[in-house]
């Protein structure tokens, strides 16, 4: 057998291209025509993201920005640093030198102290590890606030100025300043200040430092104004320059992405980014593309993004783990990563070589010129000679260093042509060919071999295997084999098996194999998705499941351990534990794919490169592990739309009831792929999914509620994290068990009382009737009394006598004593009779005693007011009494008035009491006294005196009885 | 008297020569007052012998007062107490600060200005760096100059008995009011 070798003789030739790099989208903040000027930029731990600008300090979730007052005075102070210490306080430094700070729950306030605030600009803040906060200024040096104290550093102190350009903590507890004669290195410990310095002499390039920053290896990068970066390496003590800083100018900004990456600003020169790995800086060129100009900070947030601010107003963010070179060597079939991971490129006419250069371009070149391979995939053997699969001249052995090209196709007819996929094992290479599968050991060199001995397996899975997409080797050394129709095989060592699936998840045609960090192998199927298979059990995942689309176009693990997986429009990025899928297509400025299944490799390092259209997009394996939910708070909760202190207040009163909520999923890479879920337990019986991140409810019955809120980048929700608030509506007055239980306690108080007041009246009413009962009684008794029929009787025989001529006389007396009677009889009954009815009653007695006592007694009668009226016979009973008690004899006539004054009816008589009283039961005055108590307000008044003796009865008016 | 010529003597030293500003801000009969409140006891005193002395040229700033001028205590007692007991005014007659305004200011031009010195406060013989904020009232013919801080007392190693814990406070807030004259340095 001869060995043909091939020497390409034509020249390399070199694509020049685009800088491989991240896309870059602008964003807004605030008003773009407002000529708001960006400082610096700040992502707390929450993940919000602060900017401070020339008109005051801005939060900003992504799509919008929201001014946050900082002073009550509401001036807007220019805000020139931001730094969030352990607490979560977010310090604020100002151009004027003001400080102010948000506390926990992010309520802004003013920095009190008793020394002070600096009158210069705060260029930076940090916190050192005794929890002493610095406050760089240009101009009067470094303040330190211990916590009860400020403390000032500046030129006489050591410093060598008070211009203070950069700070930065250490690793090793420093706190180093940029100043413009070299470094200061501080300490502050119990009061004593340390000063250290570097200078020229210690080979700084610069005296002015304009930037500072300090690495997870304690190293400190150093920004000069004029001559570029050095680092002080912590290890040898030395100031080191790692690259040449050609086309920089004076350094503004340093930031560190994934421990490694050092990203660079200036002040005219754009941004640069520098990877200590492969030792290349390279200008951020499709920044540059967008925005020019001074850039203030750059920032790194938690989920894998830079940001670069630029002092004229402009905020650009990119997502960092993607990076992608533009190529145009027509349609690329396969990468492949070697052992020096260089990738190597195969394109349907010829091979390509991915040039990494220090430069800020990439390039593809050509290799092997001379050849225009249709190149379906590429492995190494382990003398480093590259295997050349293509689908049409079978196979060709090239040696990247020598330059020389092997065809055994011809000695070895079964791998003659077509050549599907190849993998190499630990112990050999697999060849995948429409012929049949066929290995070559890695013991031998091929290109050293005159009869290399390819080796065909054998059957009696030979004739199924006729078409296998797809070779791939696993991390136990087995080969798998992804077939079309027939499942996937799997070698290991001298055994074959063939996995077909169950009978709910068959695998038929499997166009790529992969394996997750767990020992999961992961099918990528023709109609089942993804298939994950643990060794007993299948598992699909499809659209339900997250997928961002069901075909699948190469898959390849990422030294993370996700699985990125390629398809049309995008891509996606699974967790394999979490099985969380992040999708990115426009985000990362991928919109079109059109990878082909073998177009993927990973490198030793865990990148992974994947073919598009007309581009090689490289995912970033970082080292520390990316946030891959967004963080959910709620920023504001309002009551009929009046915004409340959320953080301390929540207890609403039974009318305020309508309450709204606001929240925001902070997911930068793609804020608006953000979706909702909600829920107000207590309230809501299932969750509620939105896009906006506002919700309200009106009219909450009292009780205790919790809103809760989650946010997801990829509208599958598993174990995203939530923010809730929890409050209570209280119930109105009327409802609490207080008042209640005081109404009830009034309103049985009023029944008794009623109840009571109605036994009184009854009481009451039945004495009046006992009193008037017992009063007609006595009247009854009085007028019938022997004494008084005697007396009138005896009278009545002496008028007789003395009238013999005159009966009419004697016949008016009977009649007036029958009168007498008759309305005795009649007015006894009522409970009140008018005065002119008593009084006409008190005449007739008043005739009747007349006659008898002549004019010894004297009835004197005042006209009776109208409308009065008094209780029946009281009048006729008292003067019953005045002739009773009193003696009536020709030298002591007795005069008694009866007359109307102020409300009363007065009785009046003189006082001559007889020497032997008669016997009395006093039952006509205590009758009349207790008859009035129980029929009026006003009592009977008695006035007895020497001479004269009264009575007062009042009055009853009309509308009292 | 000692230290205050020394202080006076180390200001003029510190004078640059031949600039424009040959002239010094000096005053003798400042008032120092300061207030303790115990939850127990709110003691207070003032001096009106406090001097001071600022150097536009320099912005070098230092007041000083001598202890025992100190009056207004609630009882004799407690004034012979803090003379000899807490201040050991025998030992250490004097509280002084000497300092640097750190702020640029235009003494020429009559205004209000807030200025911060940066400097040692001594008292009971200890020294403390401070910076102490006020308010200085430039005018044509002198300045007048109100501040006012606290000084803590164990920064002094003014040791107070657990007993009268209750009645001396641990910070001590000073005021002070004083006005300058200004005087030809020659």
């Amino acid at each position: 057998m001869t060995r043909y070798l091939f020497l390409s003789l034509i020249p390399f030739f070199t694509i020049s291209l685009w800088a491989q790099e991240s896309f870059f989208f602008q964003h807004e903040i605030g008003d773009p025509n407002s000529g708001m000027s960006l400082n610096t930029m700040l992502q707390d731990h929450k993940c919000m993201i602060y900017v401070g600008t020339g008109q005051g300090l801005v939060r900003f979730d992504g799509i919008n920005s929201y001014p946050v007052a900082i002073d009550s005075a509401h001036i807007r102070h220019e805000v020139t640093s931001l730094f969030e210490d352990r607490q979560h306080r977010i310090w604020i430094g100002t151009s004027t030198g003001e400080i102010f700070f948000l506390d926990r729950s992010r309520k802004a306030q003013r920095f009190e102290v008793e020394e002070g605030h600096p009158a210069k600009p705060i260029t930076a803040i940090l916190e050192d590890k005794l929890g002493q906060i610095w406050f760089a200024t240009y101009g009067e040096g470094v303040y330190v606030y211990t916590g009860k104290r400020v403390f000032n550093y500046n030129i006489e102190d050591g410093l060598s100025g008070n211009d203070i350009y950069a700070m930065t903590y250490t690793l090793s507890d420093e706190i180093w300043l940029g100043t413009d004669d070299g470094i200061n290195i501080c300490t502050f410990e119990n009061e004593k200040k340390q000063i250290r310095k570097l200078g020229l002499s210690d080979g700084l390039p610069d005296q002015i430092i304009t930037a500072l920053e300090s690495d997870e290896n304690g190293n400190i990068w150093i920004g000069t104004f004029e001559y570029g970066v050095v680092y002080y390496q912590a290890a040898l003590q030395k100031i080191i320059k790692p690259f040449s800083s050609a086309g920089m100018d004076e350094i503004t900004a340093f930031e560190i992405f994934d421990g490694t990456e050092l990203w660079i600003g200036t002040r005219k020169n754009g941004a640069w980014r520098y990877n200590p790995q492969s030792g290349f800086v390279r200008k951020v060129i499709g920044l540059q593309s967008i925005r020019q100009g001074e850039i203030s900070d750059i920032l790194t947030d938690v989920e894998g993004n830079i940001w670069i601010v630029l002092q004229e107003g402009f905020l650009l963010s990119a997502f960092r783990p993607f990076e992608s070179v533009p190529t145009s060597i027509g349609e690329i079939q396969t990468l492949f990563a070697d052992h020096q991971d260089v990738i190597w490129i195969g394109t349907k006419r010829g091979l390509y070589k991915l040039k990494e250069e220090p430069a800020t371009v990439s390039s593809t070149i050509r290799m092997a010129p001379g050849y225009d391979w249709n190149i379906t995939d590429i492995a190494e053997d382990h003398f480093h000679n590259l295997w050349i699969g293509t689908l049409d001249k079978g196979l060709f052995i090239y040696n990247p260093i020598t330059e020389e090209i092997y065809y055994p196709g011809n000695q070895i007819p079964i791998v003659a042509n077509s050549i599907m996929s190849m993998a190499s094992s630990n112990d050999r290479i697999w060849i995948a060919t429409l012929e049949g599968v066929v290995t070559f050991t890695h013991e031998k060199n091929i290109l050293k071999e005159n009869n290399p001995g390819f080796q065909l397996i054998s059957d009696p899975w030979q004739s199924s295997l006729h078409f296998v997409y797809q070779v791939f080797v696993d991390s136990k050394n087995k080969t798998w084999f992804a077939t079309n129709g027939n499942g996937v095989y799997c070698i290991n060592g001298d055994s074959v098996r063939q996995f077909t699936g169950t009978d709910s998840t068959v695998l038929e045609t499997v166009y790529s194999i992969c394996e997750d960090h767990q020992g999961h192998m992961w099918f990528n199927t023709a109609d089942q998705g993804l298939v994950e298979f643990d060794g007993y059990n299948y598992k699909p995942l499809g659209f339900n499941e997250g997928l961002g689309n069901m075909s699948i176009a190469s898959m390849a693990t990422v030294g993370t351990g996700d699985i990125l997986l390629a398809h049309q429009r995008g891509l996606d990025l699974m967790e394999p534990e979490r099985r969380h899928f992040m999708y990115y297509s426009d985000e990362i400025g991928v919109t079109s794919i059109d990878s082909s299944l073998n177009s993927i490799t990973n490198d030793s390092k865990g990148h992974i490169y994947i073919s598009g259209k007309n581009k090689i997009i490289k995912y970033y394996a970082s080292k520390h592990e990316l946030s891959i939910h967004p963080r959910t708070q709620l920023t504001d909760v309002s009551v009929y739309e009046q915004s409340i202190d959320f953080k301390t207040v929540n207890h609403f009163a039974h009318n305020k009831n309508y309450i709204t909520f606001d929240y925001v999923g902070l997911w930068y890479t793609s804020p608006r792929r953000v979706k909702y879920l909600y829920k107000l337990e207590g309230y809501d019986l299932q969750w509620k999914e939105s896009k906006d991140n506002v919700a309200s409810y009106s009219s909450l019955p009292p009780g205790t509620y919790t809103f809760s809120v989650k946010a997801s980048e990829n509208k599958f929700f598993l174990d995203e994290p939530i923010d809730s608030y929890t409050f209570t509506i209280s119930k109105p007055f009327w409802q609490e068990g207080w008042f209640v239980a005081g109404m009830l306690v009034l309103a049985a108080g009023l029944f008794y009382w009623i109840v009571k007041s109605r036994e009184r009246r009854l009481e009451k009413q039945a004495n009046i009737k006992k009193e008037m009962i017992e009063s007609q009684l006595a009247t009854l008794k009085a007028q019938i009394n022997p004494h008084f029929l005697f007396n009138s009787f005896n009278t009545l025989i002496t008028i007789i006598d003395e009238n013999t001529r005159k009966p009419d006389i004697a016949i008016e007396y009977v009649e007036k004593l029958s009168d007498f009677f008759r309305s005795i009889l009649q007015y006894r009954e009522q409970e009140t009779i008018s005065l002119e009815e008593e009084w006409e009653l008190v005449q007739n007695f008043g005739y009747l005693l007349e006659k008898r006592y002549g004019t010894n007694l004297k009835l004197h009668m005042s006209a009776p007011p109208k409308n009065a009226y008094v209780l029946p016979l009281t009048l006729q009973m008292l003067v019953e009494n005045a002739v009773k008690h009193n003696i009536i004899a020709d030298h002591k006539p007795l005069d008694v008035y009866i007359s109307a004054a102020d409300g009363y009816i007065v009785v009046e008589n003189n006082l001559q009491p007889k020497a032997k009283p008669e016997v009395s039961t006093q039952f006509g005055l205590q009758s009349i006294i207790k008859r009035y108590q129980l029929m009026s307000d006003k009592k009977v008044i008695i006035e007895k005196d020497q001479d004269t003796f009264k009575v007062f009865i009042p009055i009853i008016n009309d509308k009292e009885s | 008297m000692k230290q205050i010529l020394l202080l006076y003597i180390g200001i003029l030293f510190f004078t640059i020569p031949g600039q424009s500003q040959d002239e010094l801000y000096t005053g003798d009969s400042g008032i120092i007052s300061f207030h303790s409140e115990a939850p127990l006891e709110l003691i207070s005193a003032e001096s009106r012998a406090l001097r001071g002395i600022i150097n536009p040229e320099t912005k070098s700033f230092a007041f000083s007062v001598n202890i025992n001028t100190f009056q207004g205590f609630n009882s004799d007692i407690q004034r012979t107490h803090f003379l000899e007991n807490y201040m050991e005014h025998k030992r250490y007659p004097q509280a002084t600060f000497t300092g640097k305004i750190i702020e640029d200011i235009p003494f020429d031009t009559p205004g209000t200005y807030i200025v911060r010195a940066k400097g040692e406060l001594e008292i009971h013989g200890i020294k403390k760096e401070r910076i102490i904020k006020g308010t200085i009232t430039i005018n044509n013919d002198g300045a007048h100059m109100e501040t006012s801080f606290t000084v803590p007392v164990m920064d002094h190693g003014i040791s107070i008995p657990k007993i009268v814990k209750q009645k001396i406070a641990e910070q001590i807030s000073v005021n002070i009011d004083i006005e300058f004259d200004q005087r030809s340095k020659s």
